[in-house]
C-alpha cells in the first residue's frame, strides 16, 4: 500500500465552493512531489486535507496505513510537518522557541503553560537548526530575520516534529529568487538525505521540473497531470494552465497577482 | 475603459449634512429652553462655590494617605482578579480558539453580563452581603472589569493572523498550547495597554466606590462634603488628583518601555 493514499476525496467549503472533486492519489514514501496548477485549482486544499487543517468532506485519506478521522488528527499531525507561505512564526518569540513548538504534541498542556521543554527537545531543536544552517540565530527574535531565514526556521520547526512527511504550501511564494532557491535546495536535501516525503505546492513550473521526482497538476479540483518531470512538456503545461498560461507567466505583474 | 473626457465631479453633500445637523442642534436648544443668559449668571455662582475650596486643610494628611493607599490596593486587587478571570475566559470567547460554538456563545454572554453589571451596583450588593470595607470593592471591580478585559483579550486574540494558530494546529498542539504559544506572545503589547487602562480606571472608580461603603478615600470625601468641610474635601480631591496623574504617567511610561 502506498504511503499516502487518497480515495474519492471531495472537499466542499461551507460557502458551497467545491475545491476537490472525486480525487484519487497514491504517493510513495521518500519522494519529492511538486503540485502545480493555477490559483484556485485546489492545491492548498489538497495539502490541507492531508493534515486535516481543512478536513475532506467525503472520501478517505490515509497516511502510513492510518486513515484520518476526527479522533486521530492531533496524533497524525504530530509527525506531519507543514511549511507555510507566510512562515507563520510567532514573531515575538525567539527562533529556538519557534522551533521547539514542533515538539509540543509530545507534551501536556501543563508543562506548556510555563514554556518548559525537556533537554532532549532542545537537542532536537538544535539539530534542526543546524540542518537549516541557522544555529547562530537561535536566540534572535523571529521577526528580526529575513524572509528566507524565517522560512528556514519554519522548516526547522517542521524538522523538530521528526516528521515522515512535510507539506509545503507555496513555501517560496513570498521569497525573492535567491532565497527561493535556498529553500527548495534545503527541502530537496531533507528529502534525499533523510528520506522524508515532501509535497510542495509551486507556481513555478521550472522549479518543479528541476527539483521534483514526480509532478502532479490540478485544475478545478481534479487531477490533470501525473508524471515525471520529463513528461511535463510545453504542450502539457498549456493544458494544465489553460490557454492563458503563456500570458500569465510572461507578465510579471500577473504572476505577482497570482502569488 | 479609459476616455479622454474628465467625468463630472462627484457631488459633495457635506455642506448639506452640516446645515441639517446645525438646524437640528438649534431646534433641540430651542425646544429645551436653554437660556445662555442664565448660564452666564450661573458662572458667577459657580465661581463663588468653588472659592470655598480655596484653602485645603491637610491636617489629617496621614489618615488621608492611608485611605488613598487602601483605595489603590482595592484597585490593584480588583484589576488582578479581573485579569485572572479574563485570561481564563477570553480564549473561549475568541473565534479562532473557541473549542465549539456553545463555549463561544457562553463565554461571550458571560463577559457581556459582567460588563453590563455596573460596579457601583455590585459594590452595593457586596457591601450588603459582606459588610463594609475594601473587600466588596475588590469583588465589584473584579467582576465588572473582568467583562471588559475579557472582551479586549478576546478581540486581541481574534486580531492575531489566523496562520499563527494554523501553524500550531499543524504540529498537533492542543487548546492551551495554542493560547500559550500563538495567542499570548502575539497579543502581549495590546494586552499590557488594556490592563494598564483598566487599572487606571479602577483607581478612579475605587475612589468613588467608597461612597457606598466599599472602603477607601471615597467615604471620607463623601463625609467631608456632607458636613460642608470644604477645606478637607479640597485636600482629599487634591490627593486623589495627584495620585491619578502619577498613575497615568507611570502607565504611559510603562507602556513605552514595554514596546
Amino acid at each position: 500500500m502506498a504511503y499516502i493514499s487518497l480515495r474519492a476525496v471531495h472537499k466542499t467549503y461551507p460557502n458551497g465552493y467545491c475545491a476537490l472533486k472525486n480525487f484519487n492519489l497514491d504517493i510513495e514514501a521518500g519522494q519529492f512531489i511538486a503540485v502545480l496548477g493555477p490559483s484556485g485549482a485546489g492545491k492548498s486544499t489538497l495539502l490541507r486535507a492531508m493534515n486535516a487543517l481543512d478536513p475532506a468532506t467525503q472520501g478517505e485519506i490515509s497516511i502510513d496505513g492510518v486513515a484520518l478521522n476526527k479522533k486521530n488528527y492531533r496524533k497524525i499531525r504530530a509527525h506531519v510537518g507543514m511549511v507555510f507561505q507566510q512562515f507563520n512564526l510567532v514573531n515575538r518569540l525567539n527562533v529556538m522557541t519557534n522551533v521547539l513548538v514542533g515538539r509540543l504534541a509530545e507534551h501536556s498542556w501543563l508543562s506548556s503553560l510555563f514554556y518548559l521543554f525537556p533537554k532532549t527537545d532542545y537537542q532536537i531543536a538544535e539539530a534542526a537548526l543546524r540542518e537549516v544552517d541557522l544555529l547562530d540565530k537561535a536566540w534572535s527574535r523571529a521577526d528580526k530575520l529575513s524572509g528566507g531565514q524565517q522560512q528556514r526556521v519554519g522548516i526547522a520547526r517542521a524538522l523538530a516534529q521528526q516528521p515522515k512527511l512535510i507539506l509545503a504550501d507555496e513555501p517560496i511564494a513570498s521569497l525573492d529568487p535567491k532565497a527561493s532557491e535556498e529553500v527548495l535546495k534545503l527541502l530537496r536535501k531533507i528529502c534525499s538525505e533523510k528520506g522524508i516525503t515532501v509535497i510542495i505546492n509551486l507556481h513555478q513550473v521550472e522549479y518543479a521540473k528541476q527539483y521534483a521526482d514526480r509532478i502532479i497538476a490540478l485544475n478545478a479540483g481534479t487531477l490533470v497531470f501525473d508524471g515525471s518531470p520529463e513528461q511535463l512538456t510545453q504542450a502539457r503545461q498549456a493544458e494544465i494552465y489553460g490557454t492563458v498560461a503563456e500570458e500569465i507567466y510572461h507578465e510579471p505583474e500577473l504572476v505577482l497577482a497570482h502569488a | 475603459m479609459s476616455t479622454n473626457i474628465l467625468p463630472p465631479k462627484p457631488l459633495n453633500l457635506f455642506p448639506v449634512w452640516l446645515s441639517v445637523a446645525l438646524a437640528l442642534l438649534w431646534l433641540i436648544i430651542w425646544d429645551l429652553g436653554v437660556d445662555f443668559k442664565d448660564l452666564l449668571y450661573g458662572i458667577e455662582d459657580m465661581a463663588e462655590y468653588f472659592s470655598r475650596y480655596g484653602t485645603p486643610n491637610f491636617s489629617n494628611i496621614s489618615s488621608y494617605l492611608y485611605l488613598m493607599a487602601q483605595t489603590l490596593v482595592t484597585a490593584f486587587w480588583g484589576t488582578t482578579f479581573a485579569f485572572i478571570i479574563a485570561a481564563v475566559v477570553s480564549p473561549y470567547a475568541a473565534r479562532p480558539l473557541a473549542p465549539n460554538a456553545f463555549a463561544y456563545r457562553f463565554a461571550r454572554e458571560l463577559l457581556n453580563f459582567m460588563r453590563a453589571m455596573p460596579d457601583l451596583l455590585l459594590a452595593l450588593i457586596f457591601v450588603s452581603s459582606l459588610g463594609l470595607g475594601p473587600l466588596p470593592g475588590v469583588l465589584a471591580l473584579s467582576i465588572h472589569t473582568a467583562g471588559f478585559l475579557g472582551k479586549f483579550f478576546a478581540e486581541n486574540m481574534e486580531r492575531v493572523p489566523a496562520g499563527k494558530y494554523e501553524a500550531l494546529s499543524a504540529v498537533g498542539a492542543g487548546f492551551t498550547q495554542k493560547i500559550v504559544f500563538a495567542a499570548w506572545p502575539s497579543m502581549l503589547r495590546e494586552s499590557v495597554g488594556n490592563v494598564l487602562y483598566i487599572f487606571d480606571r479602577n483607581v478612579r472608580m475605587a475612589a468613588v466606590l467608597g461612597l457606598v461603603g466599599a472602603g477607601g478615600i471615597g467615604l471620607e470625601l463623601h463625609d467631608a462634603l456632607r458636613l460642608f468641610k470644604y477645606n478637607q474635601a479640597s485636600a482629599l480631591i487634591i490627593i486623589i488628583l495627584l495620585t491619578i496623574i502619577v498613575i497615568d504617567n507611570l502607565s504611559s511610561w510603562l507602556r513605552k518601555v514595554l514596546n
